[in-house]
């Protein structure tokens, strides 16, 4: 009897080993990509997420990709010692340094977050594509259009900053992805225009109200004409730029100065700018987790507007300007990491109206120590308050498409630099105050229109992240760093010939052998 | 339940086992008969002491009146044991009781309690440290795990941080794992409360003793819970006096921490002139112009800590008889902290209750119910030590908070505002229960079931004021946050064991115990955060008024199940060769299909040598015996739902609104399984001189494989690293024990403890990489952590420091570029004319070569005095502090070092010179590294023993008095003098980030003032 009952005892406990349901994951708390995208809501948040990571400091946050478009050329230089931009802004730039992650914006930072952009279109795009709980065939096109949109926009700086890259376009495992090789930079590019005309056809042609910050298909046509161009498809180039020009709803501004005003930032000339607000605290990959003083990403402002230690010229004066400013509600509470460069200030013509917002050497009646490019300033206290501004990110804007169209111009075959110039007058017309010091570049050869559309574009475009890449593009990065003075560090000794592609980095070659294999140089850091 | 899927399982070792265990319960039935007695020492019954027959593993307890009742054989030897007193055996005649007295103390007739069980420590297969009461109460200690340090062999705990309330990290023979938990399993009463179980809930007075499980044998029977070591805590129970009166016992303490010595750094007027030079060098402006004396010079260390008080007050009654034990206590502790705004109290009921129901069944219950009032530090001795300078002005020329710092240019978080504007405090109200029912059918059976409850719930409490001196700027309007945060805990662990004790014949005993185990656990988070809130009239509490832009809520969910059967089989023959085979089966909810269960074998066996014929004639061992074990054991080191992929927020704005938004959010993994060590213990233990020299001596060596790892991934993945199975380590070490009573007269007692332990560790094997580099702090930067085979977890790395550059024309034939004459020279190993990575050598390991403590106990008439001292040496640190305070920035607080800095005029020095960071970043280095060997008084303790009888107070039984200091002396060589206080730490990274040192909470020095009595 008693061993029966022991084994009734026995067999209850041990028994209960059936209940396979009692070892199952239930997670109630996680969010699963199997089980995601069941509504058009959901594929919208993963888009919406995919600006959360374009925003990070590595690439459109703080001065990410300003690295690598605008510190090392002829128009932006720190105002001291800077570790984040010194790579490339002083050339030391080698394997071991891209794999340095500095307050999250340097090289492997960079490559990691295009990288991490790549992944989640190529997911949405297979997740969306044919999911009929997703909205009709039209959402779904839209939606897949703007995933299309931003790997070619990821694809086409990594090109840019690296040239032959791994390159994948579907779902692939991770230990696929983390195997892949390089593939040359034109099969890439290939694959980015399809994209990007994918794009085009299919975005709206602008997003407005609560939808502005998101790329139109205007934002695709401006990168497809900025390859043609470095492809040297002068006519193709000048075409897409017609296309903006003529077909899109964006217009150049009376005022040059309008168009940086950091409180009408969706105006007509602006193609693409990314939305920042302050006040967000939801920022997915902050700058320095934990840091309470780190606020939201857009610090932007703050590497522009000046430090007030550093200022005015005549120290003495510190407490005077500080009082002049606070009466205007404004404060010097930047870190003034970014100034324009030596050269950059001395030759900005006098004459140029431009020249107010982008060189500022004196400020309520102080002299400055350094030249600073109020075109990013915000010093407003109230409405942007410091590290924590609201000003947006500009990518793209209309006057940038005109110079393109009359660079094509002039470098087509059959084109003509009056024509050519037709396409930037209104541009230089804003820029001065007569008609004849706009006309100064009319009755130019193609050689003199094409040297002057190298300085036009320095002094319209500066600081907007494009002048690394169009020196790179004209082929004269070298001559033009070597032959310029610069305040603080010495790019133009230290630069070398293969200064025109970032190095992958060490510890990416360690850990995928492939990279090395079409080129044992690494871009010729090796 | 679904009855079919027992049959689909498929047949397999695991059952095999189990089957056989079963086989045992339907064969064993014997029959005996039955003796009964009373054990008593110094006139009073002994309940719970161990009445076992000789040869077998057949045992019982006495009850609450020393009664018990066994059955043996006629020619039986029944043994008699309890803690601390000599076991005395007795053949068993004709006669029906036997009635013993048990007297003085021998070690190796401990009872200790293991897995499941108990046993002598004489009949022990396995390695178990035991840590008694008495031991623990030495020292009043706010924390049961600070008691341990030093106590037991082969357990290493740091107390890495003098917080109120902080705990102390402990590695049972080393760290078996690289990023999982390496915490011992803590297990109270028999409940399994896992391994980062609040010990701040349980109140030290209430212990009766620690085990802790160290080798294979021993721990095998926690299965995958099992590999870092298991600590057992008992609680006490009532004791029947002989008047049959409760015993009342008071303990009252008060102590006052004082500040320990402090690190040395630069005074008011080096800083300045470092601050200035730093500035000169870099072209900067000069943050002070002026003289010296001008700026303020403000002892932070002084405003932000200063000594601070402990009372404690701990009352309990306890009692037993016929059919009842109780034990019942309440204490209230409180502590403040050095580090002024900081502090603890708490509140601890415990009720544990034994009632016979019938002779058969026995029933009862363990209750703990503590509620824990923390204040958390809102200032840091970090900051005050080494964050602010001494020139930086606390207040304002008003009197208000001062809240920017000029020489940086940057808001400054005044610590003096947060400690008198903010609030961040915890609330814990904890339950931890058992209760059983236990049932005996015949002699040899015992059917165990205990259903063990635990709840506990957390709110932690943050706000910080919209006054601080940076909210009150222009454009600040998110300044006044607050949050609510609640965990809620709950879980149970359901327990169902059956044993069968035996001897077939004279020469043959044997005990079977099987099990099955079922536990699951819940836990729920709400955070909800506010900004904006502009009074501070409400606090936390009125979260709601605030900016409603600003608030976010978050809530999570975790849930863990794990479902065991589990099994041991002790036999033993002649009482000379005793074997322990041990098996535990193992299924968890966190890993995918296919790898949820896993098998953990072990076996042990012991040989008794100086019960052999050949022994009996020497004289000089008492006791001899050999032993050694082998087995599995698990570390179930992942978290939840770490299998699975997932999309994390990641919100943005559009058009100037925040909208919603996700992102992949981790590289998932479905192939994690559990790591697994290999464990192999020899140990020899022996008595000698009549029993007053004990020495125990372990050699183990354990080899983890399936290491769950953080692994570097391609970078074009979009992910840095996955958590990945890969590579395997090893820990070998040694530990010794040596227990003498030097000198044992009628009015002086002279007694020694002595542990030494010692433990390598060695990474084997790293899924074929030759080192992975981690971060222990990505503030500081990478570069300082590596794991390399062939070398212990982890290892400092870095490039070797070779003092500051004397001339251009050196720096020229290095080949670097960025170099400054007095600036720091590093090692271009590779000669590439870059340093980097690449240059890095090993710099130092934390893993001290030995670990020690030495104890030594006095007693002269009334008098007790001990001195306890511990320490470790051979094993370095990695002070975080020096880049930012040694070769970095101006603008902070510099170590004293920087006195003898390279200067114009001081050309020599090694020292680097003011600024010159600015030309190179500074790489760690072999000048992080220090030698973190140290020795500390840890208890220097007198009590007087008040003659109670002369006294004369009625009922009295005994009362002492007395002083105690603990943490009084300490050699060091470090620059932040305590080596303990590290970012070692429970969770992540810091599992292995031990000794790198920044400064945290000082552990304090204490001096204590007690009193003990007893009705």
């Amino acid at each position: 009897m008693k061993t029966k009952n022991i084994f009734l005892y026995v067999f209850i406990i041990f028994t209960c080993f059936s209940c396979e349901s009692f070892l199952e994951e239930n997670p109630r708390s996680i969010i699963s990509p199997d089980n995601f995208f069941a509504s058009e809501n959901d594929a919208r948040q993963a888009i919406q997420g995919m600006y959360a990571i374009l925003k990070n400091n590595s690439i459109y946050g703080q001065v990410g990709l300003d690295h690598f478009y605008d510190n090392g050329a002829d128009i932006i230089e720190p105002n001291r010692a800077a570790n984040f931009v010194q790579p490339i802004g002083n050339y030391i730039l080698n394997e071991a340094l891209a794999d340095v992650s500095v307050q999250k914006m340097s090289v492997s930072d960079t490559w990691k977050d295009l990288y991490q952009l790549v992944l989640n279109t190529n997911v949405v795009i297979e997740r969306v594509t044919g999911n009929e709980d997703i909205g009709t065939e039209a959402t779904r096109t839209e939606i897949i259009a703007e995933a299309r949109f931003i790997r070619g926009l990821c694809y086409w700086h990594i090109t840019n900053l690296w040239g032959d890259a791994p390159y994948y376009t579907s779902v692939l495992t991770l230990e696929e992805i983390g195997s892949l090789g390089r593939t040359v930079e034109s099969t890439i590019i290939d694959g980015t225009l399809k994209d990007l005309q994918f794009a085009q056809d299919n975005l709206q042609t602008s997003y407005t109200g609560n939808q502005s910050g998101r790329a139109s298909k205007w934002a695709a046509a401006i990168i497809m004409a900025k390859i043609y161009m470095k492809q040297q498809k002068w006519q193709d180039g000048l075409d897409k730029c017609l296309e903006i020009i003529n077909q899109s709803p964006h217009k150049l501004l009376d005022s040059y100065n309008d168009v940086f005003d950091p409180f009408n930032e969706y105006n007509d000339e602006i193609i693409w700018s990314l939305d920042f607000a302050r006040d967000i605290t939801g920022v997915f990959d902050p700058p320095f987790p934990g840091r309470s003083f780190a606020g939201n990403s857009s610090w932007r402002p703050s590497m522009f507007n000046p430090r007030l230690r550093d200022e005015p010229k005549n120290s003495d004066e510190r407490d005077a300007l500080k009082a002049a400013l606070s009466a205007r509600g404004e404060a010097f509470n930047g870190t003034g990491l970014q100034v324009a460069s030596k050269d950059f200030a001395e030759k900005f013509p006098l004459n140029d109206l431009r020249r107010e917002l982008n060189i500022v050497d004196n400020y309520l009646g102080f002299d400055l120590v350094f030249p600073y490019m109020a075109k990013f300033w915000n010093l407003e206290l109230d409405r942007s308050p410091r590290f924590n501004h609201s000003d947006n990110r500009m990518v793209f804007r209309l006057a940038d498409v005109h110079l393109m169209a009359a660079e094509c111009e002039n470098e087509r075959s059959g084109g003509n630099p009056n024509t050519a110039f037709e396409y930037i007058r209104k541009i230089r017309e804003r820029a001065f105050n007569t008609v004849e010091e706009a006309e100064e570049l009319l009755g130019l050869t193609q050689e003199q229109f094409r040297k002057a559309i190298y300085d036009e574009r320095k002094w319209e475009l500066a600081g907007e992240a494009h002048r690394r890449y169009d020196l790179i593009r004209w082929g004269i990065l070298l001559d033009v760093v070597q032959n310029i003075e610069y305040r603080f560090w010495e790019p133009n000794v230290n630069i070398r010939s293969w200064h025109v592609k970032l190095p992958i980095p060490l510890q990416e070659l360690e850990l995928n052998p492939a990279l090395l294999k079409s080129d044992p140089t690494n871009n010729g850091y090796r | 339940m679904n009855l079919k899927k027992i049959t689909k399982d498929p047949p397999n070792f695991k059952n095999f086992f189990l089957t056989f265990l079963l086989g045992f319960f339907v064969i064993a039935m014997t029959n005996a008969q039955t003796i009964i007695g009373t054990v008593t020492a110094d006139g009073d019954p002994l309940p719970g002491a161990s009445v076992s027959v000789k040869g077998t593993s057949v045992g019982v307890s006495t009850d609450f009146d020393g009664k018990y009742s066994i059955n043996a054989k006629k020619g039986a030897t029944l043994i008699f044991s309890y803690v601390g007193f000599s076991t005395k055996e007795m053949v068993v005649g004709n006669q029906k009781t036997i009635n013993i007295t048990l007297s003085t103390d021998n070690k190796l007739d401990e009872v200790v309690v293991i897995g499941y069980g108990a046993q002598r420590k004489s009949d022990l297969t396995g390695s178990v440290s035991s840590v008694k009461a008495e031991e623990i109460v030495q020292t009043p200690v706010s924390r049961v795990d600070q008691a341990l340090q030093g106590r037991a062999t082969g357990v290493q705990v740091t107390q890495v941080s003098g917080a109120p309330g902080a705990g102390t990290v402990i590695r049972v023979r080393g760290g078996n794992s690289i990023t999982g938990s390496n915490e011992p399993l803590w297990v109270i009463d028999g409940i399994i409360v896992g391994t980062n179980f609040n010990l701040n809930n349980l109140n030290s007075n209430d212990i009766k003793s620690i085990e802790i499980l160290k080798d294979a044998s021993s721990i095998a029977i926690y299965g995958s819970r099992g590999a870092n070591g298991v600590v057992l805590v008992t609680t006490k129970s009532g004791k029947k006096a002989v008047s049959g009166k409760p015993e009342i016992s008071l303990n009252l303490f008060s102590s006052t921490q004082f500040l320990p010595e402090l690190p040395d750094r630069l005074n008011q007027v080096e800083q300045i002139e470092f601050t200035n030079e730093s500035a000169n060098f870099r072209s900067a402006a000069i943050p002070f112009p002026d003289d010296s004396s001008t700026y303020p010079d403000n002892d932070w260390v002084d405003l932000v800590l200063g000594p601070a008080q402990i009372y404690n007050a701990d009352i309990s009654v306890s009692g037993a008889t016929d059919k009842l034990n109780y034990y019942s206590s309440f204490n209230y502790f409180n502590q403040e902290g050095i580090v002024k705004s900081s502090g603890l109290e708490k509140y601890i009921f415990r009720t544990n209750l034994d009632v016979s129901i019938t002779d058969k069944v026995k029933s009862g219950f363990r209750i703990n119910y503590s509620r824990l009032e923390q204040d958390n530090a809102l200032a840091s001795f970090s900051q005050a030590a080494f964050g602010i300078l001494r020139t930086q002005p606390a207040y304002n020329d008003d009197g208000s908070f001062n809240g920017f710092d000029d020489v940086v240019g940057s808001p400054f978080s005044n610590p003096l505002a947060n400690m008198a504007l903010n609030t961040n405090e915890t609330f814990t109200n904890n339950l931890l229960a058992t209760a059983y029912l236990e049932y005996r059918p015949s002699d040899n059976w015992i059917i165990r079931s205990t259903f063990n409850p635990e709840f506990n719930n957390v709110k932690q409490n943050r706000f910080s004021s919209s006054q601080l001196p940076g909210n009150l700027a222009i454009g600040v309007t998110d300044g006044g946050t607050g949050s609510v945060r609640t965990v809620a805990f709950n879980g149970w662990n359901n327990e169902n064991t059956i044993q069968y004790l035996s001897d077939f014949s004279e020469d043959h005993s044997i005990t079977v115990l099987a099990g099955a185990s079922f536990q699951k656990e819940k836990t729920e988070t709400v955070l909800t955060s506010a900004a904006g809130i502009t009074s501070d009239a409400n606090g936390f509490n009125r979260l709601d008024i605030s900016n409603p832009i600003l608030a976010s809520v978050e809530s999570g969910f975790t849930q863990r199940t794990i479902e065991s059967l589990f099994g041991r089989i002790n036999y033993s023959y002649k009482d000379k060769y005793l074997f322990t085979l041990v098996g535990r089966r193992d299924g968890s909810s966190v890993f995918a299909e296919g790898n949820k269960y896993s098998f953990f074998p072990s076996v042990a066996g012991a040989w008794k040598v100086s019960e052999e014929d050949f022994m009996k004639n020497q004289n000089v061992f008492n006791d001899l015996k050999l032993r050694a074990s082998w087995g599995k054991s698990g570390n179930q080191a992942i978290d939840p739902f770490r299998t699975l992929p997932t999309y994390a927020p990641a919100n943005t704005t559009l058009g100037g609104g925040e909208v919603p938004g996700v992102a992949i959010g981790r590289p998932a993994n479905p192939n994690l399984q559990w790591e697994t060590t290999s464990s192999f213990d020899l140990a020899i233990e022996a008595s000698f001189l009549n029993g007053r020299v004990f020495t125990e001596f372990n050699y183990y060596h354990k080899t983890t494989d399936d290491l769950l790892l953080d692994v570097a991934i391609p970078r074009q993945t979009g992910f840095t690293s996955q958590l990945q199975n890969l590579g395997s380590l090893e820990n070998s070490g040694w530990e010794l024990l040596v227990n003498s009573t030097n000198i044992l007269k009628d009015d002086f007692k002279w007694s020694s403890t002595v542990t030494l332990s010692s433990n390598r560790n060695k990474i084997l094997d790293l899924g074929g990489q030759e080192f992975i580099d981690v971060v222990v702090d990505p503030i500081i930067g990478s570069g300082n952590t590596r794991l390399i085979v062939g070398e212990s977890v982890p290892v400092y790395t870095g490039v070797n420091y070779l003092g500051t550059w004397k001339s251009q024309e050196e720096i020229d034939a290095s080949g670097l570029t960025s170099q400054v004459v007095g600036g720091s020279r590093f090692e271009d190993l590779n000669k590439d004319g870059i340093i980097s990575t690449e240059d890095n050598v090993v710099l130092g390991s934390p893993f001290p070569d030995l670990i020690f403590g030495i104890e030594n106990s006095f007693s002269y008439k009334n008098w007790d005095l001990s001195f306890y001292f511990q320490g470790t040496s051979g094993n370095e640190v990695f002070n975080l502090l020096m880049r930012n305070n040694y070769f970095n920035r101006g603008e902070a607080v510099k170590f004293g070092d920087l006195r003898d800095r390279w200067t114009v005029n001081n050309t020599d020095s090694d020292i680097p010179r003011a600024g010159a960071d600015s030309v190179t970043n500074t790489p760690p280095n072999s000048e992080y590294v220090e030698d973190g060997s140290h020795i500390r008084l840890k208890t220097l303790r007198l009590a007087y023993n008040f003659d109670t009888d002369k006294l004369g107070l009625n009922g009295l039984k005994n009362a002492t008095f007395y002083l105690s200091g603990s943490n009084l002396l300490l050699f060091s060589k470090t620059r932040l003098i305590d080596p303990e206080g590290s970012n070692f730490g429970r969770n992540g990274l810091g599992n292995i980030a031990q000794g790198y040192l920044s400064a945290q909470y000082p552990n304090p020095r204490v001096v204590t003032l007690g009193l003990n009595v007893t009705f």
